[in-house]
């Protein structure tokens, strides 16, 4: 019971750091869901963390949201998932309700502009280095870089919906594997 | 009357979280029309900024809507609601799936689809990675976009187009750094956000204190201040 009651506490604590880090939402924040999740705890490994990434895209909801609900639910089940998740929303909605009455009384305010001006390019950092995380996990051989490669020309150059992308995908690896 | 309004802000939060796929910007086409066109709860002024706070904000953009829209329409059980709303669908969904995936985890069937799944999520990060990077170093929306017409105007002045131009210059050497960083360095990922943001900040000063002098000569303001003043 006890333990039962630290590991939601730690669930809790986990998620409410992403969450209140989780800028520009989705990619941003893997390498943070990386090193909480997977390193320190090892509540999941990273090919079943892009395995939720993958869900994520296929399911309505955030990967943030979805990565806690995932990841509460392996640790400590139906209350886990939803202790994770309230983890997670918690610090957006309180920095919200900030923002909120800061937006009322200084409708711009010049430091928070600058403070993100200079947070929007590390964005694009972080989702670099989401890249190449995966790409070590799921870039295995000659078949998984052809899928990679195809996949990225139809993102870059179609406007095909990418969870046709991802379905496509899946279905390159049920034949590949029974050919 | 009141409690009217809470359960409607509970179901259109619902009914955006669960066409929320693959999160973020798909889906606010969906908000506008449910909070400014069907309902004229946010004229479509207002719906900018709201824009503009919930992506500066950390968290899911549907999330901070929500909480944004729940907190100006119903206060506090406003929020609450329009969060639960926004939330549930993906927990419910989340909570299924996780029950089936790990039953099936095992699987030669399912290892083989997610082998295949897996090279294509990353090319849709790598396509993210260029998406993103064209908004950020391309203009200086999306804050120039959902900040309204004085920024726009800025924009549009020679001294802002030199300014953009020092910006992208800035965008590109934070994005090597903050690589470096994370890579080589292995910094936490939170310490490297705040240092951005922190660089954000003494650059806004320096830039600040060079337009103030600047400001003197040229009516066009001063370079590099997209803020409205």
């Amino acid at each position: 019971m006890a333990s039962f009651l630290s590991s939601l506490i730690s669930l809790f604590w986990s998620f409410f750091k992403i969450g209140a880090f989780s800028f520009g939402g989705g990619y941003a924040m893997i390498p943070l869901i990386e090193r909480e999740i997977i390193e320190r705890h090892g509540w999941l490994t990273m090919a079943q963390f892009i395995d939720i990434i993958a869900i994520s895209q296929a399911t309505p909801g955030p990967v943030a949201v979805n990565s806690a609900t995932f990841v509460g639910y392996r640790v400590a089940g139906v209350t886990g998932g939803v202790v994770a998740t309230l983890g997670v929303v918690t610090p957006s909605v309180l920095v919200i309700l900030l923002l909120a009455w800061l937006f009322f009384r200084y409708r711009s305010l010049a430091v928070v502009q600058d403070l993100l001006a200079g947070i929007r390019p590390i964005l694009v950092a972080l989702i670099i280095v989401s890249a190449i995380s995966v790409f070590r996990e799921s870039v295995t051989g000659a078949t998984t870089l052809a899928i990679a490669l195809g996949a990225l020309a139809v993102l870059t150059w179609t406007k095909i919906d990418p969870v046709l992308v991802l379905l496509g995908g899946a279905l390159a690896g049920l034949v590949i594997h029974f050919l | 009357m009141q409690f009217k309004r809470l359960l409607e802000l509970f179901l259109i939060f619902f009914k955006i979280g669960a066409f929320t796929f693959g999160g973020g910007y798909a889906m606010i086409p969906l908000i506008r029309r449910e909070i400014s066109e069907r309902r004229e709860w946010l004229s479509p002024g207002d719906f900018a900024d709201v824009l503009a706070i919930v992506q500066s904000a950390p968290g899911a953009i549907a999330v901070n809507t929500a909480a944004f829209v729940g907190w100006r329409l119903g206060g506090f059980p406003g929020l609450v609601l329009a969060v639960l709303g926004a939330t549930l669908p993906s927990l419910l969904t989340i909570l299924i799936v996780a029950a089936v995936f790990l039953t099936f985890q095992q699987n030669e069937f399912v290892n083989a689809v997610f082998a295949g799944l897996r090279p294509a999520v990353f090319a849709l990060i790598v396509s993210a990675v260029f998406t993103v990077g064209r908004d950020v170093l391309g203009r200086r929306a999306p804050a120039g976009e959902a900040n309204g017409p004085a920024a726009g105007e800025a924009n549009r002045s020679t001294a802002a187009r030199e300014s953009s131009r020092a910006d992208r210059r800035f965008g590109v050497a934070e994005i090597v750094i903050g690589v470096l960083l994370l890579t080589l360095v292995r910094l936490h990922p939170i310490l490297v956000i705040l240092l951005a943001g922190a660089a954000g900040i003494v650059r806004g000063r320096v830039i600040a204190a060079r337009g103030l002098r600047a400001r003197t000569r040229s009516p066009a303001g001063p370079i590099g201040t997209t803020h409205e003043e």
